[in-house]
């Protein structure tokens, strides 16, 4: 699975360098974990239950966003640009390149179908389905984490 | 897929790092005195991050086996490490180096007490040459949130607002209006609801930005995302102008002077980015919002950075031309955003005469007159008037050091306001000026020393040459004495490997056993028994062309064995703030406050003395000596051969 970002690190960063984008791969990646762990028959620990909600809000967020542009404005509200790094990364995450161009209610729907699934994680999962989407979240994890980085050292020559 | 090894190793540099960080933390807290308060409290707050991260190391790792995802955890982990440490060097490393006027900072929590954001603490230091970096909000939030486990707690919110400055605009009075216009007005922007005012849904056409691909939305992308993409910039573009409007709103005519010159400095005129509008359209706008300018001198400080920007701004991107027309079309409503913000606006075209005046002050080497009484009332000049006077002084080529004595004028009347606020007397008599230069002159007929009477009357004389100048002036003369108070600024002597100082060595600068330091007036400054330091009178002076004097160490403190110790003699014409060479000759420390009354000034009647070049010109601090530039050094290195 391969993810296209083009978010950059906000104005309100409080850190250099997309401290959001950390926070949402730090998320995914704990996302993940958890539902790895209920995958193999572990038990959902209350802060389990957490990460999950959190990611579950965000993925709701990122499908009203998509919703609103997708209906140029007639449906629902501007989304919050306070989060919007860790929001867009949602987009771009789900936006793969078998979705370009993207029809917005499809995105719009995926997201929504990701979020819910996280909501009745208690529901009975088809076989691999958990583990398909541990891939997908740690997957998002990494995509993510890699626009915070470096390349290396900076060298010029004078 | 990652090994059960990696995953070790990976907790190991997390520690590692976490170690390293714990030390970097401690070694800049020790230093610090506990009234560098900010400073101490964001670098307490680093200091418990090793902790938390080691716990969240831990944790994590006991609740998952596989090392992949122990992996996939452990990175994001060290990159926020990353950050951290990158933070503390960033903003939290600049130790005891008091380069910034703590003035400065005391004027940022001014403007934030203004935007009701009082509970901020300020953190101010020097940055890029190029730009101004300005980082806010709950500092605890953004250290502890990815090390926090879910349902744990973390460390209490505690709000920051932390700015990189550069060294020059930063520090400038010229500049006030960048710094505590529009840098301070991000801190309140969106979190008083002044963006969220303007409505940007309601003016911004979601057809025509699906259309045009921007710097966030390259071409390719589907139409939703370029337009989410081009309104996130609109939302950028919207709060950088508000900001620009707030330092109008604050500042007047000096804003667009100081932003216009800024942007040309840093070839920010002409470049439309995800984050910033072009200098061109931000100029445009804020010409426009200001109108003409009726006084002619106050015009003269717009009119060179209006020459540059065209009535109607042509940008050559679609997305940024888009956006430049509809800010254009909505200036009104943006303006109106300011509301919310709820600062008081500063009245250029009231403030004129007291503009006027305080730009010929500092021009002259004099301050601006901080305070001016009317009646029984005591009015205290405005910051804005001081930004508007430097750059009205600047463009009418003065050829005083403007910038150093409008500094000195705003830290009085920091000072001024400080003092009423603590509840201190100001005697009206002092700031009720004349011109009567006659009859204060007859008045002092067959006198030598003058009494207090006649200082009274030489302090309330408005006149360039036979005027004392004293500011702030905050009490009246009282025998054959002024009293002066210290100052907040010091140089000190520090333990060097220097095996001597030679005065007429070219190669030996004070600067290698000397070092200045500048307290904040709620500060204290210990003198140790024998100890020497350079200190300066917190009051400006303007000394008469017809009087010189002397200062003395005052009784009550000469009696503790405070002296101040040499160089005591005050020529005619003198502008500045007087070096006292402060010495403890008892033998116990003793603590100085700035604003105490530790010296007495003494004048008497002289002949007129000439303009002299002088080696001290307009010290607002005492200064490093300059001995090697005295004009026979040159004659006795040859002696000696």
């Amino acid at each position: 699975m391969s993810f296209t970002a083009h978010t950059a690190a906000g104005r309100y960063d409080l850190m250099r360098g997309g401290s959001e984008l950390v926070d949402l791969s730090l998320l995914a990646a704990r996302t993940a974990a958890v539902l790895r762990r209920y995958a193999d028959g572990g038990e959902l620990l209350p802060e389990d239950e957490l990460v999950l909600e959190a990611m579950n809000e965000l993925l709701s967020d990122a499908a009203h966003a998509v919703e609103f542009f997708g209906s140029d404005g007639r449906d629902g509200d501007p989304p919050s640009g306070a989060l919007a790094a860790r929001v867009d990364a949602a987009i771009d995450a789900v936006l793969d390149e078998r979705m370009q161009p993207a029809d917005p209610e499809e995105l719009s729907a995926k997201l929504t179908r990701l979020a819910d699934r996280l909501r009745a994680i208690r529901e009975p999962w088809s076989a691999g389905e958990a583990v398909t989407l541990a891939s997908f979240f740690a997957g998002l994890s990494r995509s993510v984490l890699s626009q915070t980085g470096h390349v290396g050292e900076v060298t010029a020559s004078l | 897929m990652a090994s059960t090894a990696t995953a070790a190793e990976l907790s190991r540099a997390a520690y590692l790092r976490a170690d390293e960080l714990e030390e970097i933390v401690r070694n800049l807290r020790g230093p610090l005195g506990a009234s560098r308060g900010s400073l101490q409290n964001a670098l307490a707050l680093a200091g418990d991050v090793p902790g938390a991260l080691r716990d969240v190391v831990k944790n994590e790792l006991a609740k998952t086996s596989d090392p992949d995802l122990q992996v996939q955890i452990l990175l994001p982990l060290l990159r926020h490490t990353n950050f951290v440490l990158d933070f503390v060097e960033q903003h939290l490393s600049h130790g005891t180096r008091r380069e910034l006027s703590e003035a400065l900072a005391d004027e940022i929590r001014g403007e934030l007490s203004a935007l009701s954001l009082a509970d901020h603490e300020v953190v101010l230091s020097h940055g890029a040459a190029d730009n101004f970096e300005t980082v806010f909000g709950d500092l605890s939030g953004r250290f502890f949130g990815p090390l926090a486990l879910p349902g744990s707690a973390s460390p209490a919110s505690v709000n920051f607002a932390l700015f990189k400055v550069p060294r020059l605009e930063g520090a400038g009075v010229q500049w006030r209006p960048v710094l505590l216009g529009h840098e301070v007005a991000h801190v309140a922007a969106v979190s008083k609801g002044a963006v969220a005012a303007f409505d940007l849904r309601s003016k911004f056409d979601l057809k025509i930005a699906a259309s045009l691909p921007n710097p966030k939305a390259p071409v390719g992308l589907p139409a939703t995302t370029t337009a989410l993409r081009l309104f996130r910039i609109a939302e950028a573009w919207t709060t950088e102008l508000i900001c620009d409007l707030h330092a109008l709103h604050r500042f007047g005519p000096a804003a667009i002077a100081a932003l216009t010159e800024y942007f040309m400095c840093i070839g920010a005129m002409d470049t439309s980015s995800s984050t910033h509008p072009p200098g061109l359209l931000r100029i445009r706008l804020l010409l426009d919002h200001l109108g003409a300018v009726g006084d002619t001198r106050l015009a003269a400080i717009v009119a060179p950075w209006a020459d540059e920007v065209p009535p109607n701004v042509i940008l050559p991107e679609p997305w940024a031309q888009y956006l430049a027309d509809l800010f254009t079309a909505n200036l009104q409503p943006l303006a109106a955003t300011l509301t919310a913000l709820a600062t008081p606006q500063y009245d250029h075209a009231n403030r004129t005469s007291r503009i006027h005046e305080t730009a010929d002050r500092i021009s002259e080497g004099l301050l601006g007159r901080d305070v001016m009484a009317t009646g029984a009332s005591i009015e205290i000049l405005e910051r804005a008037d001081v930004a508007n006077a430097v750059w009205l002084a600047r463009v009418e080529g003065a050829p005083s050091p403007i910038d150093r004595l409008a500094q000195k004028t705003l830290e009085s009347i920091d000072f001024v306001a400080s003092w009423m606020d603590a509840g201190g007397p100001i005697p009206v008599e002092l700031h009720q000026p004349t011109s009567d230069v006659s009859g204060v002159l007859a008045a002092e007929h067959g006198v030598a020393i003058l009494s207090e009477d006649s200082l009274l009357n030489r302090m309330r004389l408005d006149d360039a040459n036979k005027g004392l100048g004293v500011a702030p002036a905050l009490h009246t003369p009282k025998g054959t004495g002024l009293d002066l108070r210290l100052g907040t600024r010091f140089i000190v002597f520090k333990r060097t490997g220097t095996a001597a100082f030679d005065p007429l060595d070219e190669g030996d600068d004070p600067r290698a056993v000397q070092v200045f330091v500048e307290v904040s007036r709620r500060e204290r400054f210990v003198l140790h028994p024998q100890e020497v330091v350079l200190g300066a009178t917190l009051e400006y002076l303007s000394i008469p062309d017809d009087l010189s004097g002397q200062v003395i160490t005052r009784s009550s403190y000469g009696r503790l064995g405070l002296l101040s110790a040499t160089a005591v003699q005050i020529h005619p014409g003198f502008r500045g703030c007087l070096t006292l060479e402060l010495v403890n000759l008892s033998t116990i420390p003793i603590t100085l406050t700035p604003g105490e009354r530790v010296a007495q000034l003494v004048l008497w009647k002289s002949s007129t003395v000439g303009s002299t070049v002088e080696k001290y010109t307009y010290p607002i601090g005492p200064e490093f000596s300059r001995v090697r530039s005295d004009s026979e050094a040159i004659t006795l290195r040859t002696l000696r051969g």
